[in-house]
């Protein structure tokens, strides 16, 4: 897996977690292991 | 800094409890069937990960009055109701601890059978307090909880709820470090920085990390370009182990990876760290050379 930096990931977050928590979670989740 | 001292272990037990929250919130991420991709860093950023604290300049020095004020204080800094922020795609958070909370609510329109229990830490036993398995809502949500009391306290106290270690929030920890002073209960209520003293640390000069660290510099002295590719190559080594811990295609328990991470991994980069730390910039500068945790390329064998 290449490596991504946090602005790249920061990209991928949804604006709004209201149609699928779930996958909103697993991004949020992702910035939240180097928070 | 070298260790010892109460400064120093204020600073030690802040490190502590991040390494838990990491494993906490790698566990969250894992009951969902995610992996942590642990992401490649690079300094002098504007704000921390997941909108958080947009307008938050995150740099690279060594420890001074400022760098505790103005970086690690606000990193940390409970929400102000008044504050305003910049918006980043829609959404931004003033605080950790607000974006914590939209975790919380999140994980709150899920059910218990959405998460599982798989490739997740357990108690590990470097943590300050215990690493716990996520498969339940309630579980996450004590997760986000302890996650926040911990670097803001609550609304009522500084200190955490003792369900979560009832230590002293990390906010407060760098303010006891900032006024040389110990935060204490003052007679009639509130509280105040006071006795006994917290000396400010003895530390190394380190100047704050360019952009795009030393490593690509030219003309650098050897021995700091042999301690940078060290330290560079050590620092991704680490981030590799510390990918493998949650992903059930590298071989070995959660635990067992994590626990080469942590006294394999972050051991190796101690050593290159204090050298470059102890070099000037050149000779007769007031300030020295620091580690730049910059990614230099995976080997063919690492791809």
């Amino acid at each position: 897996m290449a490596f991504r930096t946090i602005p790249q990931l920061m990209e991928n977050l949804p604006e709004t977690s209201r149609e699928d928590p779930k996958e909103w979670l697993r991004e949020a989740l992702q910035n939240a292991v180097t928070l | 800094m070298e260790g010892g001292g109460t400064a120093y272990g204020r600073i030690y037990d802040v490190v502590m409890e991040e390494m838990l929250h990491m494993g906490l919130a790698g566990n969250m991420l894992a009951s969902l069937g995610g992996v942590p991709e642990i992401p490649v860093p690079a300094y002098p950023a504007w704000g921390l990960p997941g909108g958080v604290k947009p307008e938050l300049r995150v740099y690279l020095k060594g420890l001074t009055k400022p760098v505790v004020s103005e970086l690690y204080m606000e990193i940390e800094k409970p929400e102000h109701p008044l504050a305003r922020y910049a918006l980043y795609r829609g959404r931004a958070y003033p605080t950790v601890a607000a974006f914590y909370d939209e975790i919380s609510d999140n994980f709150g329109k899920l059910e218990d059978s959405d998460l599982t229990a798989a490739n997740q830490l357990v108690d590990y036993g470097v943590t300050a307090q215990a690493v716990f398995v996520v498969d339940s809502v309630k579980a996450a949500q004590r997760a986000c909880l302890e996650i926040k009391e911990q670097g803001e306290g609550t609304t009522q106290s500084p200190y955490d709820d003792p369900d979560f270690g009832g230590g002293l929030a990390h906010y407060y920890r760098f303010a006891e470090i900032f006024h040389e002073k110990t935060l204490v209960p003052k007679t009639g209520g509130g509280w105040d920085y006071g006795d006994p003293p917290v000396p400010f640390p003895q530390c190394y000069p380190m100047a704050e990390v360019p952009a795009g660290g030393y490593v690509h510099q030219p003309d650098l002295p050897a021995d700091v370009k042999s301690n940078l590719e060290t330290f560079d190559g050590a620092w991704i080594d680490l981030v590799r182990q510390l990918r493998a811990v949650w992903n059930p295609a590298v071989a070995g328990a959660p635990n067992d990876k994590m626990m080469s991470a942590v006294w394999g991994g972050m051991q190796s980069l101690k050593g290159p760290a204090i050298s470059l730390m102890k070099q000037p910039l050149f000779p007769g500068a007031a300030e020295n050379y620091g580690p730049d945790w910059i990614y230099l390329g995976d080997t063919a064998s690492q791809r």
